[in-house]
């Protein structure tokens, strides 16, 4: 894995790792016409207001892992422009309150875009943001899937925007989120909202937050598994799209130790 | 030989009494027929036997090779030897069927005392796989999520083939399979029956699959009473003449019956 430490950084198949800092701002950018597969690790050290840029160049696709650790507060821009794909897999390691905020800005037509969010909450920790995906071009798809795991008395709040303005026809967008609560005390407010400003679209939403479902945990224990471990086993299933996505296995380890302690 | 013995078994869910003093002891020698009209209680009480907690035993015991397993949970009785192929599959996002059908093989089948090396796993679930005829993505895809009824209808056989169980119910399990897959189905089941010698109670509205799995014999269960046993003959009596004939030699009335009679004489006053 790459360390870099100077920006803006021209994205390729190689995965990169840096340091972030209070209030400072890092771009990323894939060229024109190209494709690569990344894993993007970002270090904080409970830093706040960083903001990160990733920009998409036209006719190119971004496969994207994008793990932050120790980061208190960021913004995170997608932009694609034209006849490019972003697939996406994100998911942040924090133990204490963070605010993060998830813009993925279609701007060029016949783009797009797949997004897995993975955010978890433990203690009593409170984790809130708004992912946004902004239709500002004709003829483009966005599907997200928003996965939140609240345990102890932590509180998971977020938005999820399917905004599609005026103008852009011809555009789709599914979001579906899933909330799984672990614990009397754990919360999650999940909104799926869509901002529709004309007729010609297709969207769709779908929620459902709630502990994990018992006749799951009963069919595993029926062929042998302890509850913990089907409790475990059913946990681990909303980490295992994180943990596949990576193309390298240094990466996916790395991550790994850090995701299984969130969800211990 | 393993042996299932149930004794005066009475089971109520939502505070109905479905099962009422239900007596039965197989041997892992034989497969019976576990027939009854829908209602019965018959996918209760092989939810029962499997410790499923929506259904509660008020009073009776079941014992498999002599141990009450009333007190045991259902991992525990699953790892003693039995098993429940459902009638409706549970699936389970984000878990695939080669990771859970690993784990549930490590808990439960040892050689030398250690599980199975991932080698030999694999290719036990190949060859598994191969003799259900079932496509092989299906044990790297995410456990029966977006299956067709048929194909987890087969993965429930995928799990009883791996997991080698003393005991095994197995409840509908060709509903939902084409013609061909209930002869794989039931030859599968056979193979396993002649190399493993496990109990098996099978459950099914369909004479077809008591063709291709032959019972030793065949148990009739009506509003929560066995009310008949006997051999393969009376399947065939059931196929033929339904379960009126068994419900008046027994003196049971359908509930809607003895409504219609009801409405009847409060007609006539």
């Amino acid at each position: 894995m790459k360390i870099i430490n100077s920006f803006p950084y021209e994205l390729s198949s190689e995965d990169i790792r840096f340091k972030v800092k209070d209030d400072n701002k890092y771009i990323l950018n894939l060229k024109e016409d190209s494709e690569v597969y990344v894993s993007v690790f970002i270090e904080g050290d409970n830093t706040e207001n960083v903001s990160l840029e990733i920009n998409v160049n036209k006719y190119s696709t971004l496969n994207l892992v994008l793990f932050t650790l120790n980061v208190k507060s960021y913004v995170l821009n997608i932009n694609l422009y034209e006849s490019s794909v972003l697939n996406l897999t994100t998911t942040d390691s924090i133990n204490s309150d963070s605010t993060v905020d998830k813009n993925i800005n279609i701007l060029g037509r016949n783009s797009n875009v797949s997004v897995y969010e993975f955010i978890s909450s433990r203690n009593s920790d409170v984790k809130k943001g708004t992912s946004n995906l902004n239709h500002f071009a004709k003829d483009s798809t966005s599907n997200g899937t928003f996965m939140y795991l609240s345990k102890d008395t932590s509180y998971i709040t977020r938005d999820v925007v399917s905004n599609v303005i005026e103008g852009m026809v011809n555009s789709t967008s599914t979001e579906n989120i899933k909330g799984v609560l672990l614990g009397d005390y754990a919360r999650i407010d999940a909104k799926p909202i869509l901002k529709i400003a004309l007729d010609d679209v297709h969207v769709s939403h779908g929620c459902a937050i709630g502990t994990i479902d018992s006749n799951e945990v009963y069919y595993l224990m029926s062929r042998g598994l302890t509850r913990e471990d089907a409790l475990k086993m059913i946990c681990f299933s909303l980490i295992s799209p994180v943990l596949k996505a990576p193309k390298n296995d240094e990466f996916r380890e790395l991550i790994r130790g850090y995701l299984e302690e969130e969800i211990k | 030989m393993s042996q299932l013995v149930i004794k005066d078994l009475w089971v109520s869910a939502d505070s109905n009494m479905i099962l009422k003093g239900v007596n039965l002891t197989i041997s892992s020698e034989d497969t019976v027929a576990l027939m009854g009209p829908n209602g019965s209680g018959k996918s209760t009480l092989a939810y029962t036997i499997m410790g499923h907690p929506d259904y509660k035993v008020e009073k009776g015991s079941i014992l498999f090779d002599g141990e009450d397993i009333l007190n045991m949970s259902v991992d525990e009785r699953s790892r003693k030897g039995l098993f429940l192929a459902m009638q409706s599959p549970y699936e389970i996002s984000g878990v695939t069927n080669r990771d859970f059908i690993k784990q549930a093989s490590d808990k439960r089948i040892k050689e030398n005392g250690k599980p199975l090396s991932i080698y030999k796993f694999a290719v036990k679930l190949d060859k598994a796989i191969s003799d259900l005829k079932m496509d092989k993505d299906l044990a790297d895809r995410y456990v029966n999520e977006g299956f067709s009824g048929g194909e987890k209808k087969k993965n429930e056989i995928l799990q009883l083939k791996m997991l080698e169980p003393k005991f095994a119910i197995l409840d509908e399990i060709d509903s939902g399979l084409d013609v061909d897959a209930v002869k794989i189905v039931s030859d599968n089941v056979n193979n396993l029956k002649k190399e493993n010698n496990i109990g098996l109670i099978l459950i099914s509205h369909y004479h077809r699959l008591y063709e291709y799995i032959k019972p030793t014999h065949a148990v009739v269960l009506i509003n929560g009473q066995l009310v008949k046993e006997g051999g393969s003959e009376l399947i065939d009596e059931i196929d033929k003449y339904g379960f009126e004939p068994i419900k008046r030699e027994a003196g049971i009335e359908d509930e809607v019956t003895l409504l219609e009679e009801c409405a009847f004489k409060v007609t006539s006053k």
